[in-house]
């Protein structure tokens, strides 16, 4: 906190006992996912070896990509999450400029529109948009659930560069209109590459959430041509005896990548996730 | 926000009229797609809760039928109610105090900050589908984790099937929300205290303000508004959620972890019950608008 302020040796030991039993709550269970799917189904069961992994075997692996079609989960989900990110980013790019620098009838109700379609939940639309993907034929459609992804997608994406180009001075615009810029050319030339931080932070939050998302996969993917990963993971529970070590095989394939994009861009990540809160 | 200057010549204001059509034009998609994948459907779905549509056929119109069966007959629905609002609220309070702690904590003059910031937010990056069958699986009577370490320190000789008894499983299900909703409230209280100007503790440190003085009349004060948005958005989403109790529990044991929506799920694609299943969701919208509105203003504070 400041100078005055020196903890003792003894606080500090609080201090950095706590932070390490939030790390260890938060990254026990993680663990446990990895280690089960490290398991032979036979030592699946034998918890004995809790902290110290014994025998490693990759066998859940080979027998996912072997009896399981998770290769072509791994492909639709991640055709899936660059396609809604992209149209989400169009969308979003487009809303955000025009909400904050044109001015025609209506914007303010749509900028609050943005808002409320970022806060309705997933649970409540999940059913009003089966029935109208359903009347439009897009069920069990690739597209269906590209458009069903960009319920939270496009909120998000246009909410967030909204907030950021209405940070940015007039003059910038002005200065580039008076140029003989076109109005797609300033977005382009002077507002894109200084919201390239906000865009990418918009571009990781849609596509791990579509990454992630299991609802409307449930509700709106019938046959396995379109069956996404979490929907392919879900399915290993209808089996008699669920097949934790496979499962969690799964599992850890679904995780690494939402990981590695974590560890390597961090600060747009927690950008995305203390915007809602914090920025308005 | 208004290009007032720009008005005053008559050049510029040709621009400007320009723009205004060229900014209606750029805004299309938006409005096609609130329009017709938010706000369209959430109008049908309301003529659909007036029908005893079943999933293949219209159904016909019984008017408030549904709502009177779920209100009035409708035993489940009851308990749907309640455990909904216990779901809620206890997951909420739980995470509000370990997001509130550890960002406490995590906001103190500590090395390796940031590494302690991403490590915890852990929970978070994961699916929530897979953080659902992860504690299945630890909750596991007979292979999981929890009852291992219970049989191996002695504490009870024959451990409980966590989510096979109503209380556990509801007990088991808001410990799994709490793991896995935690880190949002951290991060964003996080970023609340570290936008209280430290001259603010200086200052009450000089007064001789100790630690739990200095919590209560600067930390608390500070982050209200933050914590405000936060419980608002997180209430929303948790009475709506849906994989993290469909994975574990599926509702069970005999509807103790049911809430809306996974009753709605279960009476819609599972019973093709779509008018009803419609009804049970949309008589919960009063309490989603009632929140939004509280919310409203806070998230639109910093417009014009």
């Amino acid at each position: 906190m400041s100078t005055i302020d020196r903890r003792t040796p003894l606080q500090s030991v609080l201090v950095y006992g706590v932070l390490l039993a939030f790390c260890l709550f938060a990254a026990f269970p993680v663990y446990w996912i990895v280690l089960t799917s490290l398991k032979s189904a036979r030592d699946v069961y034998r918890t004995q070896e809790i902290l110290i992994p014994v025998r490693l075997n990759f066998s859940n692996y080979e027998r996912v990509f072997r009896d399981y079609e998770i290769a072509n989960w791994i492909e639709i989900s991640t055709i899936l999450a660059l396609a809604s990110t992209f149209f989400a980013l169009i969308v979003g790019i487009l809303a955000g400029y025009s909400l904050t620098h044109f001015r025609y009838r209506g914007r303010h109700v749509l900028a609050v529109a943005v808002i409320l379609s970022y806060v309705i939940p997933k649970g409540l639309l999940f059913i009003p948009l089966f029935l109208v993907l359903n009347q439009l034929g897009l069920i069990d459609t690739f597209l269906g659930l590209v458009l069903a992804h960009e319920t939270f997608s496009v909120p998000f994406c246009t909410w967030l560069l909204y907030g950021y180009f209405k940070t940015l001075p007039k003059e910038l615009v002005d200065s580039g209109r008076i140029d003989g810029c076109s109005p797609m050319a300033v977005l382009t030339k002077i507002l894109l590459p200084l919201a390239a931080p906000s865009v990418a932070t918009a571009a990781i939050f849609s596509f791990t959430t579509s990454w992630n998302e299991f609802l409307y996969a449930a509700t709106l993917i019938v046959s396995s041509k379109y069956k996404t990963l979490p929907l392919g993971i879900a399915g290993f529970l209808r089996a008699d005896t669920y097949n934790w070590g496979p499962m969690m095989a799964a599992a850890t394939l679904a995780i690494i990548p939402m990981m590695a994009l974590f560890v390597l861009l961090q600060r747009y990540v927690v950008k995305g996730l203390t915007i809602g809160a914090v920025k308005g | 926000m208004v290009h007032r200057a720009r008005s005053a010549t008559p050049v510029l204001r040709s621009i400007h009229f320009e723009q205004s059509t060229y900014g209606t034009f750029l805004v299309i998609p938006l409005v096609l797609i609130l329009g017709g994948l938010l706000l369209y459907p959430m109008i049908s779905a309301v003529g659909v809760s007036f029908r005893s549509k079943v999933i293949g056929g219209p159904g016909k119109y019984i008017g408030l039928g549904n709502y009177r069966e779920l209100l009035f007959e409708d035993r489940v629905f009851f308990a749907v109610f309640v455990n909904t609002v216990i779901y809620a609220v206890s997951s909420v309070v739980f995470k509000l105090l370990l997001g509130f702690t550890a960002a406490v904590f995590l906001n103190e003059r500590i090395v390796a900050r940031n590494l302690f910031r991403g490590w915890i937010l852990m929970p978070w990056i994961i699916p929530t589908l897979v953080v659902g069958l992860m504690f299945r699986w630890m909750f596991d009577q007979t292979g999981g984790v929890l009852n291992f370490i219970i049989l191996k320190l002695g504490l009870m000789k024959i451990p409980p099937a966590w989510l096979a008894e109503n209380v556990l499983a509801k007990g088991a299900v808001v410990f799994a929300n709490v793991w896995r909703g935690f880190p949002f409230f951290m991060i964003t209280i996080l970023a609340g205290l570290q936008s209280i100007s430290p001259e603010l503790y200086e200052a009450a440190a000089m007064d001789g303000a100790r630690g739990w003085q200095r919590l209560r009349s600067i930390t608390i004060p500070g982050v209200r508004s933050v914590v405000l948005v936060v419980v608002m958005l997180s209430i929303i989403w948790t009475y709506n959620d849906f994989e993290l109790l469909w994975v574990m529990t599926a509702g069970g044991p005999s509807y103790s972890t049911h809430i809306f929506v996974t009753y709605a799920y279960q009476l819609s694609f599972l019973g093709s019950r779509l008018g009803y299943a419609s009804a049970v969701s949309l008589i919960t919208t009063p309490i989603v608008i009632l929140f939004i509105l509280l919310l409203l203003p806070r998230l639109m504070r910093e417009e014009e």
